[in-house]
């Protein structure tokens, strides 16, 4: 009766984890959770996600056809914008955040760096419509794809029918975000038994565990909450993070808490990208907090590292880095779709 | 046995054409004034010897239509979402079902229910082309009015009110409802005027976010709204 209802009780944890790899349509490590991301609302499909590539590269989506999703997102920096501390959009206009890595996004519930914007699929109105990013309108890039001579018969082939809407535009480009899937580090082929760590990262492995790892939780390397991790107010910013969004004391200088995944590919770091290495974000953990009411409790009596342990700590942080992701092919332009359009 | 089963198909049959006769189709509209008359976008309408209101853009959802007879649901509008927008027309006609013809309330919501603002992008009314989806945060606009007026100290004598939140303490959807006859066809008179009668817009004119401002604003909301009578 016992093994019974073991048996009964492991058949159906498998199934359901089957079943969410098998909804999600999207290849995922058993050790990742379950994703966040309602794949009911826009079920995943590989002309979707292609076409949700064209778009995300085609400065199509700005207002004089210069910005690109990719403009501040690139494939090379882990979709991010490696060496700028704020993003740059368009007319040479320059942003007030820095621009975040793009990749792991099912697993993610609020986006920004104040988590003003909950859903995916919604995200992309913010810079398409942004003065500073690519200043367009969902109505403009609507009608602006109406128009061109490709795209109308992708939404055909997919939709069945020649609609081009709002909605359509952003769950195709949601699509292709979602399928930035990165879980080839070395931390994962560990984790997947394929590979074993040096003695030194295994020391930083352990330093991270009891210094970075409540805020910056496995396998995800984030639990993507809002915290201050007191960083001094920018006053050239004046920034004050999700307060501004909830209008609640409590949420001051509260930011999104980033992945330590890709570090290599995604500096500068923090919101503003106020650090350029990781030495400069160790410096800050070991020596600069500010204290404040807001402060994440963690930080209260600030993280005591030696030089040691932050060099082990940064060799460990170095096997969450996954070449294979940023260099894949697939995540890539795809060029013979934009050698091939004339004017538009 | 045989004439048992025979009866008892023939019950059912009964009923249910019963059930469905009793239902009818019939229209409801929503007709926007300016003090009794049609309202008109870009139109200058007086408010006093030397101030006016101008109305350039009129846009909000009306979400789940439903009849009630003594505090019962008796039917409900076909769709369960509604934009009316002042651009296309000053009457909005829609159509609803209802038992008997036979009701004394009315009731609908004024902007969208929490679980279609959780629910993000979506399409037909919904989509985000229709300009009611926020574009630097999360949800839906639920009431959208934009104008001049010479009593607005802001440049260009703007007043800007984008009415929408839905997660607490900024829930901005508003519930109506009215008493009414029960005769069809019903015309609800959306008065715009009320609105300023209700709000100081020299001193609140501009309402863009989920904050304290919008829902004192959308409590106004409701009173826009009356059964026509004729």
């Amino acid at each position: 009766m016992k093994i019974n209802s073991i048996i009964i009780g492991l058949s159906v944890v498998l199934t359901a984890t089957y079943c969410g790899v098998k909804k999600s349509g999207l290849e995922t490590p058993e050790y990742f959770p379950v994703p966040h991301y309602n794949f009911d609302n826009n079920p995943i499909a590989k002309a979707k996600i292609s076409l949700g590539n064209n778009l995300f590269y085609d400065p199509l989506l700005s207002a004089n056809n210069t910005i690109s999703c990719a403009s501040c997102h690139s494939p090379y920096a882990g979709f991010a914008h490696t060496d700028h501390d704020l993003s740059h959009g368009i007319y040479d206009s320059i942003g007030t955040r820095n621009a975040p890595p793009l990749f792991n996004l099912a697993w993610q519930d609020r986006f920004m760096w104040d988590g003003a914007i909950d859903n995916l699929d919604a995200q992309a109105l913010a810079p398409i419509s942004h003065a500073t990013e690519m200043g367009s309108s969902i109505n403009e890039v609507v009608a602006k794809l109406k128009a061109h001579k490709k795209y109308p018969k992708l939404f055909q082939e997919i939709y069945k029918d020649s609609l081009i809407t709002g909605e359509r535009v952003l769950k195709v480009l949601a699509q292709f975000q979602l399928s930035l899937i990165s879980s080839n580090s070395k931390y994962d082929q560990v984790k997947k038994g394929a590979a074993n760590y040096t003695p030194k990262e295994i020391s930083g492995y352990n330093i991270y565990k009891s210094n970075c790892a409540s805020c910056h939780a496995e396998p995800l390397f984030s639990t993507y909450g809002f915290a201050n991790n007191g960083l001094a107010l920018d006053n050239t910013l004046k920034d004050i993070g999700r307060k501004k969004l909830t209008l609640n004391s409590r949420d001051s200088l509260h930011f999104k808490i980033p992945t330590l995944r890709n570090l290599n590919y995604t500096f500068p770091y923090m919101h503003d990208g106020r650090f350029k290495t990781l030495r400069e974000v160790l410096k800050h953990y070991t020596q600069k907090i500010q204290n404040s009411t807001t402060l994440s409790t963690e930080l209260k009596n600030g993280i005591s590292l030696t030089k040691k342990q932050q060099t082990d700590l940064i060799a460990f942080l170095n096997t969450l880095n996954d070449r294979d992701f940023v260099v894949s092919q697939k995540h890539q332009i795809n060029r013979s779709f934009f050698t091939n359009t004339e004017g538009n | 046995m045989g004439l048992k089963t025979t009866y008892s198909c023939l019950c059912f049959l009964l009923c249910s054409f019963a059930v469905k006769a009793q239902k009818t189709t019939a229209e409801i509209s929503f007709q926007l004034l300016f003090d009794k008359v049609p309202l008109e976008l870009a139109k200058q309408y007086p408010v006093s010897e030397k101030d006016s209101i101008t109305i350039d853009f009129l846009k909000f959802y009306i979400s789940d239509i439903t009849f009630l007879k003594e505090g019962t649901q008796v039917g409900k509008s076909k769709e369960k979402h509604h934009l009316i927008d002042a651009q296309n027309s000053s009457l909005y006609k829609t159509l609803y079902k209802v038992k008997n013809k036979n009701f004394d309330t009315i009731t609908f919501l004024v902007g969208l229910d929490s679980k279609t603002q959780e629910k993000g992008i979506q399409g037909g009314v919904l989509d985000p082309t229709s300009q009611m989806y926020w574009t630097w945060q999360n949800g839906f606009i639920n009431f959208k009015l934009e104008g001049e007026s010479s009593l607005c100290p802001t440049r260009k004598n703007k007043f800007q009110f984008h009415i929408g939140g839905f997660q607490k303490p900024f829930v901005t959807s508003q519930k109506v409802s009215l008493a009414t006859s029960g005769d069809a066809p019903i015309v609800i008179d959306v008065n715009i005027s009320s609105f300023f009668n209700a709000i100081t817009i020299s001193q609140t004119n501009t309402v863009t976010s989920p904050n304290k401002k919008a829902v004192m604003v959308s409590k106004v909301l409701p009173n826009l709204f009356s059964v026509h009578e004729n």
